[in-house]
């Protein structure tokens, strides 16, 4: 009878060793303590109450707005420097502790130790986005409750007819926690873990965490540009070292301003069918092939 | 000997490769989630200029919301300050960062067609013509701004009432015309509430629209209980009597309002409210009979013959 051979890659309980071994590594690098400055800013942005308008169908919603502008973005923050800034760490300060060359000298097949090393990157921003998420709902739903009842109260003392008491209601509601909004909280997740698989592409190469970390911003911005850069390629009346530089970055850089559905959703907009499982299906893509990438170039890197 | 360039040389062509069949897809879901409103167009280059470069680079870093919630409260310190060029550039920004965002465009519309407005005609101490035509000015800009809203929003019903209501204001040179537009235009999103059928008879009439397809309609509505409201009541009155004039106005007025008592009072209030552009076919004599069966001549102070005599031709506001 054959066995598969033990060291065949891909081994998912290998992958989750090393996962959680670089979960541990990151958490006790207090990462965790941005929760606390996440719930300050969930504080703060409650506080961003607008004078009396006069306008009692618009009375508070401008709270709602800025909970979830202010938390998506922090949240955006958060994912994205944890995303470049940790996965830059990895490898770096894997060989410089020497870990690096006791679990190579194992057999461990070297994808096995970057998939390993991303998914504890994205494991920890699941986590934390997951707790923010639930922290933004919460303070959220609260908030939302209050507002309709200020509302519904002051339209009701206007004179308001119910049909359109009740359509107010369901908006204001709308501006509270939804699943679209939870939606968009996965797409902050989704767009951390390209860049989280770039700047580990990066790493790979690169001789330091800094050149990593810089460079890895640097294609987070220059990603938010690629509609513009496929403009320039498919656009008419363009010269062809236009073209020419618009398809060097259409092809090389990430598309992060696909991503950017989020804004949208911050302003009460809804996902309308197979936006989400798209986006999915893209940051798959991005990290399988910036996995694939990092394996081509670590795979016979000597240490 | 391997060469130890080769990985790299390697690893490029497979980015460049992948990045060749993912360029048409991602062209194709761009431009298909900016169809749908989930993606917003590109920053143009002098709105980058505008928000200065911390605030762009912070914009183009995929946190366009949050940059318009600071440009936003911009707008509210303008509004305390009564800065109204100022306020229209801040909210002119905000609404270019989140085009999707109905609130901003319904506050920005409000501030600059009816505060901004206001303030011109009877608080910047302009002389009348020009604080007339400034006030006009503004209320102007503050259509166009909902229109521009609408635009980036058509399924929204809110901003289409917001317009139809501020082109229906008397105090703010009235477009019947544009109410009839953006009222029906809420009603077509198939998401209004019942009351925007309400207020879209209300503009028909008075843009004068054929007093008999206007009566069948105010039937339709007044079926329904929630609709039998005062001013569509007074409507219905004056149609019938247009149409099919009665030698008892009196005995009309109560099969439509139910009794003499809630005639004379929705009738009166109609009859006082000659600012509105309401039709007024019949609803003098009304008012009269019904006063002379309570006992009330046109000299005493109750009857609202006598107010209306005492209002002034325009409305106290305006300047």
């Amino acid at each position: 009878m054959s066995h598969p051979a033990k060291n065949r890659p891909l081994n998912p309980r290998r992958i989750g060793v090393i996962t959680m071994h670089t979960f541990t590594q990151l958490v006790r690098m207090k990462v965790f303590y941005f929760l606390g400055v996440f719930a300050v800013i969930l504080l703060g942005s409650n506080l961003f109450e607008i004078q009396d308008l006069g306008r009692p169908d618009l009375e508070g919603t401008d709270v709602l707005r800025s909970i979830r502008s202010w938390s998506l973005g922090t949240m955006t923050l958060f994912s994205v420097v944890i995303g470049v800034v940790a996965t830059a760490l990895l490898l770096p300060k894997d060989v410089e502790d020497r870990t690096l060359y006791t679990i190579l000298a194992k057999p461990v097949p070297r994808l096995d130790y970057l998939v390993g090393k991303l998914g504890g990157v994205l494991l920890l921003i699941f986590v934390s986005l997951l707790v923010m998420d639930l922290l933004m709902a919460g303070v959220l739903a609260l908030r939302t409750n209050l507002v309709v009842a200020e509302q519904v109260a002051a339209v009701t003392a206007a004179g308001w007819p119910a049909a359109e008491i009740e359509a107010l209601r369901q908006d204001t509601l709308n501006q509270g926690p939804t699943w679209s909004l939870h939606g968009a909280v996965f797409v902050v997740f989704l767009r951390a873990a390209v860049i989280a698989s770039t700047a580990m592409m990066i790493s790979t190469f690169s001789t330091s965490t800094l050149f990593t970390t810089i460079t890895g911003f640097l294609m987070y911005f220059i990603g938010n540009f690629q509609a513009e850069a496929r403009g320039l390629y498919f656009g008419e009346g363009v010269s062809p070292l236009e073209k020419g530089a618009g398809l060097l970055v259409a092809t090389i850089f990430p598309d992060f301003q696909l991503f950017n559905v989020i804004d949208n959703l911050i302003e009460g907009g809804h996902f309308e069918g197979g936006e989400l499982p798209m986006l999915i299906a893209l940051s798959g893509f991005y990290v399988v092939l910036h996995l694939f990438v990092s394996w081509i170039v670590f795979a016979e890197k000597e240490f | 000997m391997k060469s130890r360039r080769r990985p790299l040389f390697t690893a490029a062509a497979v980015l460049l490769a992948a990045g060749a069949l993912r360029m048409p897809l991602e062209q194709a879901m761009t431009e298909d989630f900016r169809e749908q409103g989930l993606l917003s167009r590109p920053l143009e280059l002098g709105l980058k200029e505008k928000l200065g470069q911390n605030s762009s680079a912070i914009a183009l870093a995929g946190l366009r919301t949050l940059v318009a919630t600071f440009t936003h409260l911009k707008v509210t310190e303008y509004f305390s300050q009564q800065k109204w060029p100022d306020l229209e550039k801040a909210m002119n920004t905000t609404v270019q960062l989140a085009p999707r965002g109905t609130y901003y465009w319904d506050i920005g519309a409000w501030h600059i067609g009816t505060n901004a407005s206001t303030h011109y005609r009877m608080e910047a101490g302009l002389p009348e013509l020009r604080a007339r035509a400034e006030a006009r000015r503004w209320v102007t800009k503050g259509r166009e701004f909902y229109q521009r809203g609408i635009r980036n929003n058509p399924d929204d019903w809110r901003l289409r009432v917001a317009l139809g209501n501020l082109c229906s204001d008397v105090f703010r040179f009235p477009d019947d015309a544009l109410a009839v537009e953006a009222y029906a235009g809420a009603i077509a999103t198939g998401k209004a509430p019942p009351g925007v059928r309400r207020a879209l008879m209300i503009a028909e009439v008075r843009v004068g629209k054929n007093p008999e397809k206007s009566l069948a309609e105010v039937r339709e509505l007044l079926k329904v209980p929630s609709n039998r409201v005062p001013t569509l009541l007074c409507i219905c009155y004056v149609l019938e009597q247009k149409i099919h004039p009665s030698d008892d106005p009196v005995g009309r007025s109560v099969e439509i309002f139910g009794s003499e008592d809630k005639a004379l009072r929705n009738l009166g209030s109609y009859f006082l409210n000659i600012y509105d552009r309401l039709p007024m076919e019949g609803v003098e004599t009304a008012v009269r009979l019904l006063e002379y069966h309570r006992g009330i001549r046109p000299e005493d102070p109750r009857s609202h013959i006598r107010q209306r005599d005492a209002l002034p031709a325009r409305p106290t506001r305006y300047r």
